[in-house]
């Protein structure tokens, strides 16, 4: 017993050492950098030692407002992309054969494209002259050309194209992972389809949801192709802002500083999202 | 009364189910028993109504179901792997149908109790599945059957998920249940002990077809063909070649003196038959009795206490002959075998019962 | 504890930048062209990485330096692609062990890098080095001349665009564009603004960033030129301060945008610059491709082929060509800005600009 434990320990450590050296070292160095000062003339910051990236952050109110403004752009795509793609997975998993193939196929295409490209040819839809508004006014639903671009609106239809397919295959993952027998089940003591989604499927597969959410959401807070070309440079986001400081500004403590106030946000966000009732504990007695 | 008349399947040229036809009285359990791919768990899955059929019909009191949707049969499916609702507790998990037929919330509460007493799980009735042995995950799924009254419960395969002591105390159990409920059954399973135990009668497929209904004893000592012969008993029936040539038996190269044999067989035409001969069918007999023996060398022998299996070979082929004493043997060593003739039988050579 | 962070940053930089820097480009040409006859070449196998811009840029080099030297002296020229916000951050980066030798960067970077001593003094003994404008002679070496003037859509802007105030005509209100910030063009576009309106950057910055703002609502800040172009086409966008040499190419292919170099205060002077890395293990190597490109023949095949401005006084090209380019008295007409007050106050003015983005 105790040998096979040990066997599983080392099989763990490449994983291990690739998590160490990806994420926990440059947090570490980003958390230490927050702290330095910025040198004219060199990249690396030095000391002395000051805490006054994060008094910056806080001097007024851009920062904060860049920060919420990606939690909100955030939290509002991966709501979108719940909506959105919650039936699309559903009806992919119900799908039989070619057709199931060729829906697979067009889910998963955009993720193969490349970010530049789908955002680029989403810039060409949504141009106050391009097909989007074309569309709209032809069928009447509009009398004068909408400008999506550079606009809250049209970042967020970026992002919710960029990201839905995370979505989807998230959910239909856990769609498929309920086995026929317990849905025959429900058909078998009585439930019609409508009462085996609502009662059944649905909250089975609310695992796949949420971390389809946890999944959307965390990429949209990365963001920084879309919101810039989408955003036409008008919307900053964190994503813009933290490149703005550490690519161009070479102002690593203070992008560092407000990274580690993302990070912190974050795990409040999700320490606040698990004590919801019926997301949390309960999980734990359904799944282990 | 469940009638299953003409029923047959076919998933495009692959025809799974043939003119299939069964009748299980009120209160009766009825077996399904043949291996895998036989068309048993077809016939259940289109009565349950998750699968429609191709031809012919199923019939509750006369009445045919084919039309009407799963949820709307009241049938009571306990599946294999018990399908429990894994984000339900076992109350709420057994109060499922009886919701979604509407039952008012007293009431559901009074049946639920009910249906949770009956197998002996209201104590658990706060747990979720994944907390319960699947022993009462099993007794969870069939009390989400009695609660709702089903007309007719279908059992897939209940105890195959089962370690094997559970497996017999499981299925003492759910005959008691079904007796005790009364409801009309019927149970799919591949193993023969199962179905002859379950069992009122059982019904033997293979490949798409019915071979044989009737009582378990019915099946066991008369069985219409070799396979339901080979199908029915541990360890398998054994089986001779024989053959009868101008009213002359031979058995296994050795000769019959035509007054040894049975009498109701004598008649026999000329041909290759092949006897069966079921293991506690075959007795030691000293050298030098008179009638038909067999001198055969021991090549295994198993010692149960009860009872002695003794094996031996005939060709290629192994043969067992059941003792009901124990008995020492050494492997290696001689005995005469004598045959108890009236309860063998005798199939032609499409494998029919003659 | 600081070394091992320099370290894991220098890496995680690097990585990041061999990543996003676009294909770095092994030149596979073998030595054997070496003309040197039984002398050797002094730089016999010497391999020079050079950090250049991709594209007509990379191809025009190669054409009149890259393939002569290697081909005279059985040297390799390496030329990593990209640009220069990477390359520089990668100089800094890598002071010590240098991965460029020499690179090409913009007017303030270079300057910056040569003050910073990342990067060499300029050495004025290069024989061609005399031949240079004298703004071409600080801060790196000057390669190409470039201004930044005032490309608009003169199919629907209704009277010719002459000077800079012209951008704060109501009939251009919500239709100018700025680039994103920092960057040169916005650098320079809030000195501008400064000095044609009056106002003194030094004590007055609220005023030039309230002066700017006059111009909003803005309908874009580009990142991308075509994005830009595109924009101008469509009438989003009816003007934006831009490089002389960058229109070129657009209008060339029938955007209906013209290029003027305003007045009041002039054209901006930018120049594509060289420098050589503080300590790069190929000096002389590095001096003498520095010296052809700045020589008269790389200087007019720029010229000739990409309609980059000579930083070389002695190039004589024809008339076809030179009114694409800042050439002759055009050169005296452009305007200097003080890129050491600009480049303090960049960080608080990006702060700034920010702030008037979002209240666009």
């Amino acid at each position: 017993m105790k040998k096979s434990v040990n066997k599983a320990n080392a099989l763990l450590i490449p994983l291990t050492l690739v998590f160490v050296l990806l994420f926990i070292i440059p947090f570490f160095v980003l958390f230490y950098y927050s702290f330095l000062t910025r040198s004219s003339g060199q990249v690396v910051p030095s000391t002395p030692y000051t805490v006054s990236s994060y008094l910056r952050f806080f001097e007024d109110s851009y920062y904060p407002r860049v920060v919420g403004r990606t939690l909100w752009l955030s939290l509002l795509t991966a709501g979108i992309c719940v909506v959105l793609g919650y039936p699309v997975a559903y009806y992919i998993t119900k799908a039989r054969g070619y057709w199931k193939t060729v829906l697979m196929v067009v889910v998963i295409l955009p993720l193969v494209s490349g970010v530049i490209t789908q955002t680029l040819g989403l810039y060409g839809m949504l141009t106050s002259y391009g097909p989007v508004n074309n569309f709209l006014m032809w069928a009447g639903i509009l009398k004068e050309p909408v400008e999506f671009l550079g606009t809250t609106t049209g970042v967020v239809i970026g992002l919710t194209q960029g990201f839905l397919p995370y979505m989807i295959l998230t959910v239909m993952n856990a769609i498929q992972a309920i086995p026929d027998n317990v849905l025959e089940a429900a058909d078998n003591l009585g439930a019609n389809g409508v009462q085996r989604f609502f009662l059944i499927t649905l909250p089975l597969s609310k695992t796949g949801v949420a971390a389809g959410f946890v999944l959307v959401f965390g990429c949209c807070l990365n963001s920084y192709t879309t919101p810039l070309l989408l955003g036409r440079g008008k919307i900053s986001v964190i994503g813009t802002a933290i490149y703005q400081q550490a690519m161009e500004l070479y102002n690593w403590p203070f992008a560092s500083a407000i990274a580690m106030i993302l990070i912190a946000l974050v795990l409040v966000v999700f320490a606040l999202g698990n004590t919801l009732p019926g997301v949390g504990g309960r999980k734990k007695a359904v799944s282990g | 009364m469940l009638e299953i008349i003409n029923l047959s399947k076919a998933y495009k040229a692959n025809q799974v189910l043939k003119d299939t036809n069964i009748t299980v009285n009120n209160g009766e359990m009825v077996a399904l028993l043949g291996p895998s791919g036989s068309g048993k768990t077809t016939i259940l899955r289109i009565v349950a109504g998750f699968i429609e059929a191709n031809g012919g019909d199923v019939r509750i009191d006369g009445e045919s179901i084919l039309n009407y949707e799963a949820h709307k049969r009241n049938i009571g499916v306990v599946f294999q792997n018990y399908a429990l609702f894994p984000h339900m507790t076992v109350q709420q998990n057994v109060e499922f149908g009886l919701k979604m037929h509407k039952v008012p919330a007293a009431e559901r509460k009074v049946r639920v109790e009910e249906a949770l007493k009956v197998v002996d799980m209201l104590d658990y009735a706060g747990r979720y599945p994944n907390q319960l042995s699947g022993g009462q995950q099993q007794r969870v799924a069939i009390a989400r059957v009695v609660a709702i009254r089903a007309k007719l419960m279908l059992l897939d395969e209940p105890l195959s998920n089962l370690d094997a002591k559970l497996r017999r105390q499981v299925r003492v159990e759910i005959k008691e249940l079904q007796r005790k409920l009364g409801i009309t059954t019927v149970i799919v399973t591949h193993d023969q002990e199962e179905a002859m135990t379950l069992g009122d009668r059982i019904a033997i497929l293979n490949e798409g077809r019915i071979q044989q209904i009737g009582t378990p004893m019915e099946l066991y000592d008369r069985p219409v063909n070799q396979f339901v012969a080979g199908f029915l008993g541990t360890p398998s029936i054994n089986f001779f070649d024989m053959t009868v040539a101008g009213g002359n038996w031979t058995i296994a190269g050795r000769p019959v003196d035509r007054e040894w044999a049975p009498e109701e067989k004598r008649g026999l035409e000329d041909g290759t038959y092949a006897l069966g001969v079921r293991p506690e069918n075959l007795e030691l007999a000293p050298e030098e009795e008179e009638g038909f023996t067999m001198p055969v060398e021991v090549s295994l022998v198993e010692n149960l206490g009860a009872e002695t299996l003794i094996y031996f070979f005939t060709g290629q082929r192994q043969n067992c002959c059941r003792m009901p004493q124990s008995l020492y043997l050494e492997v290696g060593s001689r005995i005469n075998l004598r045959f108890t003739f009236s309860k063998c039988s005798v199939f032609d050579r499409n494998g029919l019962r003659v | 504890m600081k070394k091992l962070f320099c370290l894991l940053l220098t890496l995680a930089l690097a990585l990041s930048l061999a990543a996003c820097g676009g294909s770095k480009e092994r030149d596979a040409e073998d030595a054997s062209g070496n003309a040197g006859g039984d002398g050797a070449s002094p730089f016999q196998d010497e391999t020079l990485v050079v950090g250049v811009w991709g594209g007509t840029i990379e191809s025009v080099l190669r054409e009149s330096v890259v393939t002569p030297m290697e081909e005279e002296f059985g040297c390799n020229i390496e030329l990593v692609l990209g640009g220069t916000s990477e390359r520089k951050a990668k100089m800094y980066a890598e002071v010590d062990n240098p991965s460029m030798d020499v690179l090409f960067l913009n007017i303030y970077e270079s300057k910056q890098a040569v003050d910073d001593g990342v990067a060499q003094e300029v050495d004025s003994s290069l024989s061609n080095f005399g031949s240079l404008y004298d703004f071409a002679q600080t801060g790196g070496y000057g390669m190409s001349i470039m201004g930044l003037g005032i490309g608009y859509n003169h199919e629907l802007v209704t009277e010719p665009i002459t000077s800079w105030k012209d951008l704060w005509r109501e009939e251009l209100k919500g239709k100018v564009a700025l680039s994103t910030m920092p960057g040169f063009e916005n650098d320079a576009f809030i000195a501008l603004t400064a000095q044609a309106w009056g106002l003194d950057l030094k004590t007055q910055e609220d005023e030039v960033f309230a002066k700017i703002a006059e111009l909003g609502p803005f309908p874009l800040f580009y990142n991308d030129l075509d994005e830009l172009f595109l924009e101008m086409k469509q009438g989003v966008v009816l003007a934006a301060a831009i490089f002389n040499s960058y229109s070129n190419d657009y209008i060339e292919q029938g955007f209906p945008v013209t290029f003027v170099y305003p007045n009041d205060p002039g054209a901006i002077l930018a120049k594509d610059t060289i420098v050589i890395a503080k300590n790069t293990a190929h000096e002389a190597l590095a001096k003498e491709f520095v010296n052809r490109c700045i020589g008269v023949e790389a200087q007019t095949a720029y010229a000739e082929n990409i309609f980059f401005s000579p930083c070389n006084k002695d190039v004589t090209v024809a008339d076809e060509v030179a009114k694409k380019l800042v050439y002759g008295d055009d050169v005296k007409t452009l305007v200097t800005l003080d890129w050491d007050y600009i480049l303090e106050h960049e960080d608080a003015w990006t702060d700034q600009f920010n702030r008037m983005v979002e209240g666009n």
